[in-house]
């Protein structure tokens, strides 16, 4: 037998690649930093709602997130053994989430990126006073147990609004004590950091596909959202939806003279 | 475009620009700083465990006690070595012991990503795996030269673990280590394990297997020669 | 999964082969029978619904392979035995509820995949074996493997599960989608051979190269449950309560009484610390190893490089090596290949040696007479004029095991046979050694070692336990060999006494002299005997070949391991189960066990009046035994002790039947019947089998 020759063939990204997570980050930064957008007045009955920037943001997320969840899930988490067997496995599931880490990070950061130079946008997306009464109402409304729709919606509806913040924490967390887990390829990091940042990794993990299993169910699944599903791949929602389902956005485009004012 | 804030004396354009070109040049200038450990010198282990395979009888009372010392648990799967042993073969073929080498610029150590398979410099220099940094993705079990490996993996807290001369054992009274007590030494009922400190020929695949049979032996009826083994 | 008490595995694996059928029950409610003999005696009373069946082959029969908390641990000499009971077959009249016991690696790989025991019931309508990794049970055809030897069945399953040279490198188990566990060791495989299907009295499980478990004929029940091998291999592992405690101890155990390997003592007293393989056939080959059972203190068999012999021991190296000596006179080393090449094919064909070892001598006495040969009263193709040759000694394992020529006579057993040969004379006059229950006189005579067939006779086999048995051994081969006694009489009779405390006063019940054999002194030694053996060595699984240490001149003061506060039985078991025993509290679970099987044995229709040994016994002084002397301790009128020689003495009836009064009594036993009381059922916890004992009519008082 030969010494010290066995397994080196397999190449793993985290480790000979480990600083292309970080530049993943900054050149998103970048990236976003290039990116001037603007909103649209209404075309043939259609408005955009998600602008070019914004689709591929979603789903480089959503492609990135789901790469990780699985190859994640195959490689073992907290007390769910690995799935994949041999170094070999490993690797091929490494790679993998080495792949998913990067393009999740691209997207988040290109995000991140927008939302600083334009807090408005923000703003849209962050859950408002009377929030939580406002989706209950509007889901009490969708289920026939109340007559009156309640308040106006906004571009985003108020649960949308509410799921905001623990996605994006999450996200953050996740993102965060990934890339402490890339440094630990380069640089080395004590045990008890390491430790502790495995047990929150996973353990937001967990909870966060618990939360992509709503999401999805409710931006995707349920027939009311299909609309707002179809924009995120097209970009345009009918105004007509808008009109009956969004009518503050709807009001505030007219306020912005992108959609005519109908009774004028 | 015309509501952008300034930040910092600068618009955030500019500002989101220049803390990403920042960002970029700080990575690549320690992707070229950090080229990993593989440039370290590491220092020889002040200990081995060598073997005569031919006094071994199979009992695995080493792989138990190797296990429960450092477990709490009896197992054979956790046990650090490994005595494997084919009742159908005759001797000397029968039965093969493996202990960890402590191998001189251990091809583990070198393997491990995240630098859990370490030199303990204060157990001796012994090669062991710090579980709390191990990421379990087994590239130590391969680079292994040795067959069987000398590493094993705990499907249970999905980490590989490897012979430390008993330096880490919460459920050994006596202390451990290089210098300590090596269980599977002090429970072998033959003495077919010894600890030395002198690191064997690692030119030689035969080296860590020796004769550990005296006079006493023959008068059980069983030869005292010499037996090369690999392993 | 219940909570996993500590040194469990946690499950049961209950096998049906009529339905090809397997369950799994939490062990939890079983802890309080210990393990091994306890808990399968339990399983039994639990699983078999009929205990009046008087053969094993019934295929209402249950059999249960049972492991205890202390297997696949360090524990010394107790981490590899394997206990197996149910209905057994060969005994005469009736084959009783038995037990047997098997070594090897059997036990702990049946813990690391998962199970503490194996209860098998029904009867499967082919052959099947079964294979259990890591929790998963298999059923497999074993048509294949049918008609093959042990040996050959064995590495034939192996091969089959090792398709992936697994056991030999650091690979993942087969089944590895359930989990990735690996292993560099290989499958345990307990498998018949030709012996066990042909369902011959004399038929033995065999594990590995050299494991059998033969006395009880369950390798018989096997054949009639077409079950050919089981198979076990896991990678789990068992939890310790006080894993710190039980390394100490066994550190301290091999500090005091192991043997030194570097300067073995030859001539050391005792159990424990003995040094040299037990091997009678002399050693073939200086390239060679002593081995060991799983977690055993010093092994007692040897792997050579010759090819044959490989962990044979005892009595199956012994068997043909005085007709071989008598055949090639002189040439050792014929003596000794053919010795172990003969024990080889015992293990091969799966055959008890113990069942026929002296029945040859009353063969070559028939053959002899006239009796035997070629037109004779019994007829044989066999030439008895070439016992001792190679040929001759093939044919004749051959003949018992594949049923053919007189070993169809004596496929039943060689009591049965006998009478059916209308040669019954010869089993009550003792020309066939049989004492007890049918079965072979294992060495050591009834009339001179009383205690071994006392305890043989008020259970349910040749008891085989050797704990006092070391004073004749220790004493006899002295005397023989003219060296000094290591320990005087007097001295080795107060140490065991101390150690049988408090069932005996003091070193009276040591003085196997004529006049003190029945007293109340030896009973209460027999008392501490069988509840020794039920609990601590059939149900802790203490190996009988290390343990009881009683006396052992490796400690500075002769005092053996036994009891011992810190290296005692009871410390090493309660570091892995947390229970916190005394030695005696674990005597006294041995005395509720023995009660248990009392019932069973009622049920099967045992009563006092046919509790007795073989007439000669009672009839007939020792003419002889194997070595020239019997030495044991004895008094002399005037009270001194010294070692004498116990030959030449039987056994007086009605002495006898007073004696198994008294015990009766002591034990909580009926006087008149021997039947469980119901008394002494609701004292042990036992009201479980008071419904069904009063069913049959088989409860005293």
């Amino acid at each position: 037998m030969q010494q010290g020759s066995a397994g080196h063939h397999l190449y793993f990204f985290f480790d000979h690649l480990w600083f292309v997570p970080f530049l993943a980050v900054f050149f998103a930064f970048i990236a976003s930093s290039f990116i001037y957008r603007k909103e649209l007045p209404c075309k043939n009955g259609m408005i955009q709602r998600h602008d070019i920037y914004a689709r591929i943001g979603h789903w480089l997320n959503a492609f990135g997130i789901l790469l990780l969840l699985y190859s994640g899930y195959q490689l073992g988490f907290l007390f769910a053994e690995r799935k994949v067997y041999f170094t070999s496995g490993a690797q091929q599931m490494f790679n993998l989430h080495f792949i998913g880490a990067v393009t999740f990070l691209l997207g988040a950061s290109l995000w991140l990126g927008n939302m600083f130079l334009d807090p408005k946008r923000l703003e849209e997306h962050a859950p408002y006073k009377g929030s939580l009464k406002d989706a209950i109402w509007h889901y009490l409304h969708l289920a026939g147990l109340v007559k009156s729709e309640g308040a106006p919606t906004g571009k985003y509806e108020a649960s949308e609004r509410l799921a905001f913040v623990p996605l994006t924490l999450l996200a953050i967390i996740i993102a965060l004590t990934g890339l402490v887990k890339v440094l630990a390829h380069a640089v080395n990091l004590p045990g008890w950091l390491m430790h502790a940042v495995h047990l929150i990794h996973d353990l937001s993990s967990v909870v966060l596909a618990f939360l992509l299993v709503f999401h999805i169910l409710l931006a995707a699944v349920v027939p009311w959202a299909w609309p707002m599903f179809i924009s995120m791949i097209t970009g345009n929602v009918p105004v007509e939806e808008v009109k009956k389902n969004h009518k503050k956005w709807y009001k505030e485009l007219q306020d912005k003279g992108l959609c005519p004012r109908e009774d004028a | 475009m015309s509501d952008e804030k300034k930040y910092g004396g600068m618009d955030r354009r500019t500002f989101l620009r220049t803390l990403a070109a920042a960002g970029v040049t700080a990575t690549a200038g320690a992707a070229f700083m950090l080229p990993g450990t593989n440039l370290m010198v590491m220092p020889n282990s002040k200990g081995y465990l060598v073997v005569d395979m031919a006094k071994c009888m199979g009992c695995v009372s080493c792989m138990m006690t190797c296990s429960t010392v450092h477990h709490g648990r009896s197992s054979l799967s956790l046990s650090r070595i490994q005595i494997q042993q084919n009742s159908f073969q005759n001797f000397p073929a029968d039965i093969h012991m493996a202990v960890c080498h402590q191998c001189e610029d251990a091809p583990c150590v070198n393997a491990c990503p995240v630098e859990a398979d370490h030199v303990d410099v204060l157990f001796g220099n012994v090669r062991t795996i710090d579980p709390d940094k191990c990421i379990g993705c087994t590239q130590c079990i391969d680079a292994c030269p040795w067959l069987p490996k000398r590493l094993q993996f705990d499907p249970e807290s999905k980490k590989v673990q490897k012979c430390d001369l008993c330096a880490n054992t919460p459920y050994l009274k006596e202390k451990g280590g290089p210098g300590g007590v090596q269980s599977c030494v002090k429970v072998c009922p033959t003495g077919a394990i010894a600890y030395v400190d002198k690191m064997p020929d690692q030119d030689d695949t035969t080296s860590y297997n020796v004769n550990l049979r005296g006079e006493g032996w023959s008068l059980l009826g069983m030869t005292t020669e010499d037996m090369k083994r690999e392993g | 999964m219940g909570v996993r008490s500590m040194g469990y595995a946690g499950e049961i694996l209950h096998v049906d082969l009529s339905a090809l059928k397997a369950e799994k029950i939490p062990t939890d409610s079983y802890v309080q029978w210990g393990g091994g003999n306890g808990l399968g005696t339990k399983l039994f009373w639990d699983f078999c619904k009929d205990k009046t069946i008087k053969d094993g082959r019934d295929e209402k029969n249950v059999v249960v392979v049972a492991t205890s908390p202390l297997c696949g641990t360090a524990t010394p000499s107790a981490g590899g035995r394997c206990e197996i009971v149910g209905v057994g077959f060969g005994h005469y009249p009736i084959s009783w509820f038995t037990r047997s016991n098997i070594g090897g690696r059997f036990s702990s790989m049946m813990k690391y995949s998962g199970f503490d025991a194996l209860v098998i019931s029904g009867k499967a309508s082919r052959p099947v074996w079964i294979e259990v990794t890591n929790g998963h049970v298999r059923f497999h055809d074993a048509s294949l493997l049918w008609g093959k030897k042990a040996r050959d069945t064995q590495l034939t399953i192996l091969t089959q599960l090792d398709d992936k040279n697994n056991g030999w490198g650091w690979q993942p188990l087969p089944g590895k989608k359930e989990s990735v566990a690996y292993s560099t060791q290989k499958p345990a495989v307990m498998a018949i051979g030709p012996a066990g299907e042909n369902q011959v009295a004399h038929a033995a499980l065999v594990h590995d190269a050299g494991n059998t478990s033969a006395q009880g004929g369950f390798a018989a029940v096997f054949g009639a449950k077409n079950l050919k091998a089981v198979s076990f291999f896991g990678t789990g592992y068992i939890e310790l309560a006080d894993p710190m405690a039980h390394v100490e101890a066994r550190f301290r155990l091999k500090e005091r009484y192991a043997p030194d390997p570097e300067n073995p003592d030859l001539f050391q007293w005792g159990m424990l610390g003995r040094a040299a393989p037990i091997n009678f056939a002399g050693s073939v080959s200086k390239n060679s190893r002593l081995q060991a059972c799983v977690g055993c203190i010093m092994g007692c068999r040897v792997r050579y490089d010759v090819g044959y012999g490989n962990e044979t021991k005892c009595q199956a190296t012994a068997w043909y090596a005085a007709p071989a000596a008598h055949y090639y006179k002189g040439d050792e080393k014929k003596i000794g290949e053919l010795a172990l090449k003969m024990a080889d094919y015992c293990n091969d064909i799966g055959i008890n040696t113990y069942a026929f070892s002296s029945s040859v001598r009353w063969l070559e006495g028939l053959y002899h007479r006239g009796l035997l040969g070629k037109g004779k009263q019994i007829h044989t193709d066999l030439d008895f004029s070439k016992l001792g040759s190679e040929e001759f000694g093939f044919a004749f394992l051959d003949a018992l095991a594949y049923k053919k020529d007189i070993g169809e006579l004596f496929a039943d057993g060689f009591v049965q046979g006998a009478i059916k040969a209308g040669l019954e004379e010869d089993y009550k006059n003792g020309l066939l050694n049989h004492p007890y229950w049918g079965l072979a006189e294992h060495g050591y005579d009834s009339r001179a070692e009383v205690e071994w067939g006392y305890a043989s006779i008020l259970t349910d086999r040749d008891i085989n336990s050797h704990d006092f048995n070391a004073i004749f051994w220790a004493a006899t081969l002295a005397t023989l060999n003219g060296v000094p006694y290591r320990i005087d009489a007097k001295e080795v009779a107060q140490i065991v006494a101390d150690k049988l405390k408090p069932y005996v006063k003091g070193p009276e019940c040591m003085d196997y002299s004529d006049g003190n054999i029945y007293s109340d002194d030896v009973m209460q030694l027999l008392r501490w005997y069988i509840h020794y053996n039920r609990f601590w060595k059939n149900s802790a699984l203490y190996c009988d070949l290390r343990w009881a240490d009683l006396f052992d001149t490796n400690a500075k003061d002769n005092v053996g391991a036994t009891a011992d506060s810190e290296v005692g039985e009871q410390v090493f078991w309660n570091a892995v189960t947390g229970e916190g025993i005394e030695f005696t509290q674990g005597l006294e679970k041995g005395h509720r066990i023995y009660l248990l099987q009392n019932a069973i044995w009622a049920l099967q229709g045992r009563h006092r009046d046919m509790v007795h040994f073989a007439d000669y016994i009672y009839e007939k002084e020792i003419v002889e035994t194997e070595l020239p002397f019997f030495m044991w301790p004895c008094r002399d009128e005037n009270g001194i002790w010294s070692y004498s020689d116990i030959r030449h003495r039987k056994i007086d009836k009605e002495k006898f039947e007073d004696f198994k009064t008294r015990f009766y009594k002591a034990e909580g036993l009926d006087e008149q019947t021997g039947w469980l009381t119901k008394q002494t059922a609701l004292k042990y916890g036992l009201d479980f089998v008071i419904e069904e004992l009063q069913e049959y009519d088989k409860l005293a008082g």
